[in-house]
């Protein structure tokens, strides 16, 4: 008897497993992404204070008008440098993420790597992106272009590095892992 | 039920008084319930007088000279459940009685070795019993099952570890909890099964596809966690494991207790705590290793004679540090961090546990019905609900802190029925279907793109097995399996990755929108998989010979169809592909063994041969904003594979006992010609055991573990230009390389107390990787980032009470 009543019961479920699969609630929705960078810009300002910004753009981010950067700078000029990161994931709401970087300063740090080009850095961060250690972490920056050459830049955005080395200028580290790197042509000319 | 007795014995005593006839004789015979075979030398007693007298060869007995009048007579047979039976006598009566003659099945104690129920009895398959599985209490099931030969396991660091048996793994390997076939996003190679391992009494695996009836896509294997037998008797038991250990300056505590009654009712509850902090190799912390897991299981149910019910709810919850160091941007950190050959990050010991981490849930809910039919067999029908819940936490910036980067909720309804016809001793088979229903629901709050996208599963599957005794000697083993897979997915592509695998070619009609730079998809899929068994034993003299060929059929896993994304641990994008079909295995085992003196052994050698194995390959590399990635795609090749599994012991005196195990698996891409990534190396164990009963049951043993460095691998170094000092420079980037062989000491000693009245109380000690030895494994995925464990002592107090 005691069984029967656990049957009825077990069969009495059923219905309530198979329900279960009409209840679809509809699509799933979008996602676009909250803090993935895709975009990491660089602003020159030259010495009559003009300003030109080259912007690099994650494959996946680009449109068809996309256009690789190449930096143009004339030799000998002294251009202040202001590295910037986006995210345009979301056309309709685009991101500065540099905010972000400066509140968390501590725990991020950029290097700047010079391929065939030769260029004196030096780091000019102000207080918003100099980290507790009084370190640099390298969002401005000068610039001053030497000899007429064709080289490439390599900026680099380190997280939660163990160490960040300021001497040179350029910037290394140990532990840590890269939050966006990306590489700009250079013409020096 | 003191009055029912005193009403019985008032109408006794009255037929007593009435009459004093006892001329009367009582004829009767003895069968077994399940297929009415005649039950030889029961004894029938007669309760309250000296009457004794047994069943002869064909279960006939007879007693003379017997008042009219109730009376009862008490049942007794070596392999049955006893019986009283009462009988009302008014003449010469005849009676049939009909004995339980399936003791395993109801759980009685008295069951030992070899009268365990076999899942497969001309495959390949090997039980772990609870005193292994103790020891293993504050570690997980994957270390545990490591001591079968012939299982290996497959580590993301230390607290991440799955099953691999003769070379596979994840969705190839089936794992079944307490009858419940787990649902816990096997698929990926850093999820680790979902179940404590302390709730099992028995766990076995069976290596292969020949155990049909859980599942005909266990091209690996079977893994069955079986929780205690609970005896039908009046009884409060319990047991509880009390673990320390200095790596990881943590331990565990278990218990459970189990409540069970004579009429067949019975409960169980169990519980598991354990914390760890940072483990230690030799020569440095692994930051960011710690790990936590809360476990709770309750169990209630009816075991009676002709039917019952059994009622079971798991939870399970762990949170897993993932090591710090592990966790990289792009190439050049890989590079870094192989090169470095130290961790990247090394920090002072800490018990928190932050990001990467996994944190994951598993509810595990059961109901199981059972029924046996007198002469024909016993049916069961179960329903099952497992809501898995996985939360990945990795680095994030500003508001998005604390946020989980996966968020997969996978909920699985499964409704199954078998019936098993054991009345013959002849033949037994078992037929069975089985209905499901899967919802997978990646919550987009995560704000990452889905790991693997929202979908709906429905399975159908109906199997028959069967097995048919030629004789003493031989043993024949056949079975088939159908299943049927229905795959309805949603899922978002990036545009870019759309044309990248030529999917808009192909897969145009699919797409039900656009936007922006994605495009919203309904993939749907279905799946027809056939599986068959079949085998044969040959028994003779002190061996046994099996062989058996499973065809298994195994339909692609959520990974393998829809991953697409950046792999933080490996530095890779994984790509899978939607046009995929299912893969199936050929798998011919023979098993060969002597079970009995002093010299034991089992020999496994295996054959399989998979036609459209999914495999990962390197495919080119990705340029990302985060800088370069290698590619790698899921592939579909043909493999083939072969291997033996040895064991041995030798029985020294009454006090030593020696022990070996051996595994070697050789596994080849037979369509590129080239070695199967991730294939265990060869390895051999040896130990020695010295046990002396007078001395609280002293037992001191000491294990020597070697595994050889694997020399059958695939190359997929390559080179890449690291820029350095202003230039670039070409540099390997070896992650293919395997570790060098490795040799670890281990020591174990145990002794038994009984310092209570009822009940004993267990010491052991225990010293893992004796020697200190700095080592890596193959099969760790961490390898690159940082050595394995060094030595660990432990000491556990078990209590039985």
């Amino acid at each position: 008897m005691k069984n029967l009543k656990f049957m009825a019961l077990f069969l009495a479920a059923v219905p309530f497993i198979s329900s279960c699969s009409d209840d679809d609630d509809g699509s799933p929705e979008i996602i676009n992404e909250e803090e993935v960078i895709t975009d990491v810009s660089l602003t020159f300002t030259n010495e009559s204070g003009d300003e030109t910004t080259y912007t690099y753009t994650d494959p996946q981010y680009r449109d068809e008008n996309y256009v690789a950067p190449t930096i143009q700078l004339t030799s000998g000029e002294t251009y202040q440098v202001e590295a910037n990161f986006y995210n345009n994931s979301n056309p309709n709401d685009p991101e500065v993420i540099t905010e972000e970087i400066m509140e968390e300063r501590d725990d991020h740090f950029l290097t700047y790597d010079f391929v065939d080009a030769e260029i004196n850095l030096t780091r000019t961060d102000g207080e918003q992106s100099t980290d507790s250690d009084g370190i640099k972490i390298g969002l401005s920056t000068q610039w001053i272009a030497g000899s007429a050459e064709n080289g490439e830049v390599v900026v680099s955005l380190i997280h939660q590095p163990t160490e960040k080395i300021t001497n040179p200028a350029e910037g290394s580290f140990t532990g840590g892992e890269t939050d966006a790197q990306v590489t700009f042509a250079l013409e020096i000319q | 039920m003191k009055t029912f007795w005193t009403v019985i014995f008032l109408i006794t005593l009255s037929f007593w008084v009435q009459s004093q006839n006892c001329s009367y004789t009582l004829k009767g015979k003895v069968v077994d319930f399940h297929n009415g075979d005649p039950l030889i030398y029961a004894t029938i007693q007669v309760i309250d007088s000296e009457i004794e007298v047994y069943s002869d060869f064909d279960g006939n007995f007879e007693i003379n000279n017997l008042c009219k009048g109730k009376i009862e007579l008490k049942i007794t047979h070596p392999d049955c459940q006893d019986l009283v039976y009462p009988i009302l006598i008014e003449g010469d009566t005849f009676e049939k009685i009909k004995l339980e003659h399936h003791l395993e099945d109801l759980g009685e104690i008295l069951i030992t070795g070899k009268k365990r129920l076999q899942k497969s009895k001309t495959g390949q398959e090997e039980t772990l019993k609870s005193k292994t599985l103790e020891k293993y209490s504050s570690s997980s099931i994957g270390d545990a099952l490591k001591e079968l030969s012939g299982v290996s396991t497959l580590n993301t660091g230390n607290s991440v570890v799955k099953p691999v048996i003769q070379g596979l793994h994840s969705s190839r390997v089936l794992m079944m909890n307490h009858g419940v076939r787990m649902q816990d996003q096997e698929w990926g190679a850093e999820h680790a099964p979902n179940i404590d391992l302390n709730s099992a009494e028995s766990i076995t695996v069976v290596k292969g596809a020949s155990a049909l009836q859980y599942g005909g896509d266990a091209i690996g294997g079977a893994v069955i966690v079986e929780p205690e037998k609970i005896p039908v008797k009046d009884s409060l038991f319990g047991k509880t494991i009390l673990s320390g250990s200095t790596n990881g300056r943590g331990g565990s505590v278990t218990t459970s207790l189990t409540k069970s009654y004579e009429s067949g009712w019975y409960g169980n509850v169990q519980g598991t705590f354990k914390k760890f902090g940072d483990y230690k190799a030799p020569d440095y912390v692994l930051s960011n290793s710690g790990n936590e897991e809360k476990d709770v299981s309750l169990r209630f149910g009816l075991n009676k004679f002709s039917s019952g019910f059994d009622v079971f709810y798991s939870y399970y919850n762990t949170e897993i540090g993932i090591l710090r160091s592990s966790h990289i941007g792009n190439v050049n950190d890989l590079i870094r961090a192989i090169n470095s050959r130290e961790p990247q990050v090394v920090k002072d010991f800490t018990y928190n546990i932050n990001p990467p981490k996994q944190d994951v849930e598993h509810h595990l809910a059961r109901v199981k019905y059972y029924k046996r039919f007198e002469e024909l067999g016993k049916l069961n029908i179960q329903y099952d609900y497992q809501l898995n819940n996985r939360l990945e936490y990795d680095f994030r910036r500003g508001d998005d802190k604390g946020r989980p980067s996966v968020d997969l909720e996978l909920q699985t309804h499964t409704l199954s029925t078998n019936f098993k016809f054991d009345a013959k001793n002849e033949y037994q088979f078992n037929v069975g279907l089985n209905g499901n229903y899967q919802v997978n629901f990646p919550d987009p709050a995560t704000e990452v793109k889905r790991l693997i996208p929202d979908y709906e599963q429905y399975k159908f599957g109906v199997f028959a097995t069967g097995e048919y005794k030629i004789n003493n000697d031989w043993l024949a083993e056949a079975g088939l399996r159908y299943d049927y897979t229905r795959l309805n997915a949603e899922k978002f592509y990036f545009k870019t990755r759309w044309e990248e695998l030529n999917y808009n070619e192909d897969f145009s009609d699919i797409v039900v929108y656009e936007e922006g730079n994605q495009l919203f998809t309904k993939p749907e899929f279905n799946f027809n998989n056939f599986s068959a068994t079949g085998g044969l034993r040959y028994t003779f003299n002190q061996f046994s010979l099996n062989g058996n060929y499973a065809l298994a059929s195994r339909a692609p896993n959520p990974s393998e169809l829809f991953a697409d994304g950046l792999h933080h641990s490996a530095a890779v994008i994984e790509l899978g592909d939607i046009r995929f079909n299912s893969e199936t295995s050929h798998k011919f085992s023979l098993n060969f063994s002597k079970d009995e003196g002093n010299f034991n052994f089992t020999i496994s050698p295996f054959y399989n041969y998979i036609e459209d194995f999914l495999l990962m390959e390197p495919s080119g590399v990705d340029e990302t904003i985060r800088g370069a990635f290698p590619i790698w795609k899921y592939k579909q090749v043909n493999a083939r594979m072969f291997g033996v599994d040895l064991n041995w012991n030798y029985r020294i005196s009454s006090n030593f006992n020696y022990f070996g195990k051996f595994a070697y698996v050789n596994g080849r891409d037979t369509k590129n010609n080239s070695a199967l990534i991730n294939m265990p190396p060869a390895n051999l164990s040896n130990s020695i055991r010295f046990q002396q009963t007078d001395w609280h049951n002293l037992q001191l043993s000491i294990t020597g573990d070697f595994v050889a460095r694997q020399k059958n691998y695939p190359d997929n170094n390559f080179y890449y230009d690291v820029l350095e000092n202003g230039e670039y420079q070409s540099t390997l980037v070896d992650i293919s390389t395997p570790p060098d062989q490795y040799f670890l000491l281990g020591f174990d000693a145990s002794t038994t107390f009984h310092p209570f009245k009822k009940g004993s109380m267990e010491v052991s000690f225990y010293i893992n990787n004796l020697l200190n030895t700095s080592y890596r494994d193959y099969l760790n995925r961490l390898r690159y980032y940082a050595d394995n464990l060094g030595r660990n002592f432990m000491l556990q107090l078990k209590f039985n009470y």
